[in-house]
């Protein structure tokens, strides 16, 4: 059985439906990609799978147990988490302080202050700056620490590359193999195609809040891909 | 209901031409003590939707506006006194010396917001009453008769002040529709459900602030300067008094913000309240506080929220929908 | 010397002003929430120490103890079972139900035990005093002030270093991110409340025992906690406390001139401190 298994999720903002009739699966100890252009509804589809909103329908299990409409805290204690986009450190708590608050979900697991230093050593360095004053790229390393610092048996990223110098994107996607290699699932939400079926073995892309094209990164072309993102077969 | 829209505007004219009909010929048919009590209900009225005004039409919300009502009632007994001029005649003036003092103090009290916002004014109401409690020029803390009406005979008085206080309940009814619909509502829709996007509309979000602030505060001085012609004398404990806004909360949070409508059913339901819990003191106050609990608690658009969601009436179509309305935050049966 | 003694005792007062703001600028920083019964809530805890001051051992003065211990409980309780409830992103539902709340509180308090003026009686230490360069200063007010610093000093440090703190900050800082951490937020906001809670009814037992009160003094609480806020800058810490000092000296330099001016000038000092420097003071001096 999936890790994770989303089934026919809408997700709606008012009036508006954001995701519609979404289902894909994540097993455990793969790296899953979902890719698709700005307001293709990833970010929203994410933000219900980890339960920060509630405006949704269909179904969400996690680990064996239904967490559609369980709260974000405790689906995180039970050990499926986001670094959100954007990043969203806590700006006034020092580097050290945010990862910290990642280990108050509480869980047992691989990931600590040292595992995530000697992970980003740069971060280590600065463990006493004001996490606002970092770089865009070392913020983004302190957002996936502090996510990691939970345990997470499943770690979803949202658009971990937006605004980043290409460098700095190599860097963090490196990083992702040790992650992956500690046993931890991963999801990415990506604009960038190339970067997203480098580091998955699955894909799925979304246009207008549907998946239009799914299958392992490997067999997927390149002309599919560009057509499902585009939406080209709806002309 | 919605049917009734296409024909809505020319319902409303009718609705408010009947009113006044009914409110011009009241006092052939009522009693002078009944009167009196109508004049009360109909200032209360209008305090309150001055209030909903402020707080579900313009996004301010004010724990202040018994400054309004002491300062209208002071500026029109003041005047009269000084100038021996008929109170009836030089009422507006309240109007006016009220709009002109929240114009005066918008400059810095705008500079907050939300609950602080709420709060200055409260302490500048009390500043004003404790200067006023000081100064034996405005009458200090025993305050100041009306003393043109004395020498007028009762029933006059009487009448007269129930025709102010008729055109107040009208005006509160009627003017706020007229209002709420006029490129002035809309503009303070807009800037209280987003000032951002307002702004990016084309509307100066301050000065539509301002002007809804000073127009709500000078209705709520004309409704005070009416309430204590009334009654002949103010002092400034008690137009001045922090209850007031206890009373306007009351009925504006029980009948549902943002509302035409839910102000005239919160005024009945206060108004009942006092008569059967009148002599118990405390106790009533302690129910329209633990009443005003319960409605956030259960439904924070009040009762006419419920009675509009049960039954799909919505008599006068201007309710400007605020964040006040009925949380539907999860869509689990959405469709 | 007469004057400077009257500046010398107003920042004693003003340390305990100080005290008063900081449980509702500390909410305020927390939850973005205004707790419009606080000052009430301060009465009620006033109430509460003078009827546990027959119980207390050794000394008056450690009725603090119980009553915050309770206030906390209090404020835990209120923040769950009702404020929770209307979170939002409109302020609105907090704040009307928080009003009614001081309605109940406030007439409940006059039907219980009467419009009277009470304080809390710590023997003779009210009437102690002592010689300090010159100035004749009273032992109560200076040990008050020791014990709103201590407390201000206390926090400021608790939030820094303990694990608590540290989820209380982020929390302040994004209650929704602080979720994917597995934080409960809504837990931390009635730990805040519980907080502020308590150190409101320290607040409130030593203003019951520097003066007197009476179940309708909520609404000047509420006003000196508010203009301390604002004052210092909403949620500014230290600036909280210089709020504090400008209302006591002001107040007591007012009194001295115009005996029966109450609450006033310092009502109209705030009010000036509002036209001249929006951001309260700790703004005008960051600038």
């Amino acid at each position: 059985m999936s890790l994770l298994t989303v089934e026919n999720l809408d997700v709606f903002y008012g009036d508006f439906q954001a995701v519609r009739g979404v289902s894909l699966a994540v097993e455990e100890g793969r790296t899953v990609a979902i890719i698709g252009a700005n307001g293709a509804g990833k970010s929203t589809l994410l933000n219900a799978v980890v339960g920060l909103h509630g405006q949704k329908r269909g179904r969400v299990r996690f680990a064996g147990a239904d967490v559609t409409f369980s709260r974000a805290d405790a689906i995180a204690r039970a050990g499926m988490t986001m670094v959100p986009e954007g990043r969203r450190l806590f700006g006034t708590l020092s580097v050290e302080d945010n990862l910290r608050v990642g280990a108050a979900a509480g869980r047992k697991g691989p990931w600590t202050l040292d595992e995530i230093y000697r992970l980003f050593p740069r971060i280590g360095e600065l463990r006493h700056m004001a996490a606002s004053s970092l770089s865009g790229g070392q913020q983004q390393m302190v957002a996936i620490g502090r996510a990691l610092m939970t345990n997470p048996k499943i770690l979803l990223c949202d658009e971990i590359s937006l605004g980043l110098a290409p460098k700095v994107i190599l860097d963090i996607y490196r990083c992702f193999e040790a992650i992956g290699a500690s046993g931890v699932s991963i999801v990415v939400i990506e604009q960038n195609v190339a970067q997203a079926c480098a580091a998955a073995q699955y894909a799925y892309c979304m246009l207008e809040g549907q998946v239009g094209l799914e299958g392992p990164t490997a067999d997927l072309s390149m002309e599919a891909i560009t057509a499902a993102y585009f939406g080209l077969n709806h002309a | 209901m919605k049917g009734l829209a296409p024909i809505r505007p020319t319902l409303v004219a009718a609705a408010a031409v009947l009113c006044t009909g009914l409110m011009i010929a009241t006092p052939w048919f009522v009693p002078e003590g009944n009167l009196r009590l109508m004049i009360e209900i109909f200032a209360v009225f209008a305090f309150a939707q001055g209030w909903n005004f402020l707080a579900g039409y313009v996004g301010i919300m004010s724990f202040g506006q018994q400054l309004f009502i002491g300062l209208g009632a002071y500026s029109l007994f003041l005047a009269s006194n000084w100038t021996g001029l008929n109170p009836f005649l030089i009422l507006p003036l309240s109007f006016v010396f009220s709009a002109a003092f929240a114009a005066a103090i918008t400059p810095f009290v705008f500079r907050l917001r939300d609950a602080y916002l709420a709060i200055s004014i409260w302490v500048i109401a009390e500043v004003v009453r404790l200067f006023i409690s000081q100064r034996d020029a405005l009458g200090s803390v025993s305050g100041l008769p009306l003393v043109a009406t004395r020498e007028m005979a009762r029933s006059v008085v009487a009448t007269s002040t129930f025709y102010y206080a008729g055109a107040l309940a009208i005006v509160s009814v009627f003017g706020l529709y007229y209002v709420s619909v006029s490129r002035l509502g809309l503009a303070l829709a807009a800037v209280r459900d987003n000032e951002g996007t307002a702004s990016a509309i084309g509307i100066n979000v301050w000065w539509t602030r301002f002007f809804g602030f000073v127009l709500g505060s000078g209705f709520t001085g004309l409704a005070g300067a009416v309430y204590y012609m009334s009654v002949f004398h103010v002092e400034p404990g008690g137009a001045f008094d922090p209850n007031w806004m206890v009373v306007m909360l009351f009925i504006v949070i029980i009948g549902g913000v943002g509302t035409i409508e839910g102000p005239i059913i919160g005024t009945a339901v206060y108004f009942l309240f006092r008569a059967w819990f009148a002599g118990t003191g405390n106790l009533y106050l302690m129910l329209l506080g633990a009443a005003a609990v319960l409605v956030m608690l259960i439904s924070p658009s009040g009762i006419w929220g419920i009675v509009k969601s049960r039954l799909g009436i919505d008599l006068l179509g201007a309710r400007r929908a605020s964040g006040l309305d009925a949380p539907t935050k999860k869509a689990r049966t959405a469709s | 010397m007469i004057w400077v003694e009257t500046i010398v005792n107003g920042l004693l007062l003003g340390g305990l002003y100080a005290l008063v703001g900081l449980g509702l600028g500390f909410a305020f920083g927390v939850m973005r929430i205004v707790n419009v019964a606080q000052g009430d809530f301060i009465v009620a805890a006033a109430f509460l120490g003078v009827f546990l001051l027959p119980w207390t051992p050794v000394h008056p003065l450690l009725v603090i103890v119980p009553v915050a211990i309770a206030a906390f409980g209090i404020g835990m309780l209120l923040q769950w079972l009702l404020i929770n409830r209307v979170l939002g992103q409109d302020q609105i539902p907090q704040i009307l139900l928080t009003f009614g709340l001081a309605i109940v509180l406030r007439n409940g308090m006059v039907e219980l035990f009467g419009a009277n003026t009470r304080s809390i009686d710590v023997g003779e230490l009210r009437f102690m005093g002592f010689d300090f360069l010159g100035l004749k200063l009273g032992v109560l007010p200076v040990l008050i002030l020791a014990i709103a610093l201590f407390l201000f000093a206390a926090l400021h440090l608790w939030l820094r270093r303990s694990n608590m703190g540290r989820l209380i900050r982020a929390t302040a800082d994004d209650h929704r991110i602080v979720q994917l951490s597995g934080v409960n937020f809504r837990s931390i906001y009635a730990v805040a409340m519980g907080l502020a809670m308590a150190l409101s009814a320290v607040a409130g037992i030593l203003l019951a025992m520097r003066g007197s009160f009476t179940p309708y003094s909520g609404a000047d609480r509420l006003l000196i906690a508010f203009e301390v806020v604002v004052i210092g800058g909403l949620g500014s810490f230290w600036g909280m406390f210089l709020g504090g000092m400008v209302l006591g000296v002001t107040q007591l330099v007012a009194l001295k001139l115009d005996p029966a001016s109450g609450l006033m000038y310092g009502h109209i000092v705030f009010i000036l401190i509002l036209i001249m420097s929006p951001n309260g003071l700790a703004g005008a001096f960051r600038r």
